[in-house]
């Protein structure tokens, strides 16, 4: 048997924004969860956890793979949904072909974090706005503009619980990706 | 113990595992970070020694004797991700287990990018 090349996908975005979902509705198999101990990077506690101030912390991280071909299993690895996590982010991120950061509308700030870090990174991303409820009330450019990302940075929107939906926004991720190697961004430096 | 996802806030409830991992390394110190959590990891059955392992490490000689990312092997294990690498590089060092990673060139590889956007369109 041969062994199949792997590539991996990051699912980026704030907490309970669909990232999860977007895994399981696309993963060919059930999505798996392993831990993962870290060291914390900042000293802020998010008010969804309330953790005491520690060193180290056990997250979870879930991920699901998808057989692209004979040779070829691509892996979608889920961020833990706190920004404070910073340091796995780095191990999920690195040698990734890009990466899907997940916006809910109706709660843009939580994705600051995520576009920050790819931005840094300089890693391809597409943000994907999660339509929970089948609508949009802001127009996609009034997004870029809230969330400032550049222009050649690609926006869709999208449905966490829909496999065709999911597989559109990771073709838009990848076509990205596609360019970014043909022609390279120059990034302005402000 | 293969948990579903979706139940990241249990974090810090987690129950300890019953060996902490330091113990299952032997307390040794292996460089495993250069082993991405998709590397695919597989067993060499050139003589069949991995089965004289024990524990954690037939464990995952047993598991990989079809290739699976060390993401899938912490997962399935109940292990955690930090054991795997350190597992996996030992027992990569002792020949037990091949390991194949590199997916830094592929993912900037146009033409294997082409292939993914093939097979993503495949999907309906």
């Amino acid at each position: 048997m041969s062994t199949p090349v792997p590539l991996k996908i990051v699912i980026a975005g704030g907490f309970g924004v669909g990232k999860t979902t977007t895994v399981a509705s696309i993963s060919e198999i059930d999505p798996l969860s392993t831990e993962a101990e870290m060291t914390e990077v900042s000293s802020t506690v998010d008010d969804a956890a309330l953790l005491p101030d520690k060193h180290t912390t056990t997250v979870a991280m879930d991920f699901g793979c998808l057989t692209i071909d004979q040779n070829i299993k691509l892996y979608l690895f889920g961020t833990p949904g706190q920004d404070r996590f910073g340091f796995l982010w780095d191990d999920i991120a690195f040698g990734a072909v890009g990466a899907l950061v997940i916006v809910d509308p109706r709660r843009l700030d939580d994705c600051f974090p995520a576009v920050d870090y790819f931005e840094d990174m300089d890693l391809p991303f597409v943000v994907a706005v999660n339509l929970f409820d089948g609508r949009l009330t802001h127009g996609l450019e009034s997004i870029r503009w809230a969330l400032d990302v550049d222009p050649h940075v690609p926006m869709v929107t999208f449905d966490a619980r829909d496999r065709v939906s999911v597989r559109d926004a990771l073709i838009a991720l990848v076509d990205n990706a596609i360019r970014r190697v043909q022609q390279p961004v120059t990034r302005l430096v402000h | 113990m293969t948990r579903v996802a979706g139940d990241h806030e249990r974090k810090s409830e987690t129950r300890p595992s019953a060996v902490r991992p330091f113990l299952l390394t032997g307390g040794r110190v292996v460089a495993a970070t250069d082993l991405p959590l998709e590397a695919q990891v597989v067993t060499r059955e050139i003589d069949g020694s991995w089965r004289q392992l024990s524990f954690e490490r037939r464990d995952i000689a047993s598991l990989c004797r079809a290739p699976i990312s060390v993401a899938e092997v912490a997962a399935t294990l109940g292990l955690q991700v930090g054991t795997v690498r350190v597992l996996v590089s030992e027992l990569h060092a002792a020949g037990h287990l091949a390991v194949h990673g590199a997916s830094t060139e592929a993912s900037r590889d146009p033409q294997i990018l082409e292939r993914v956007l093939r097979g993503l369109r495949a999907i309906s």
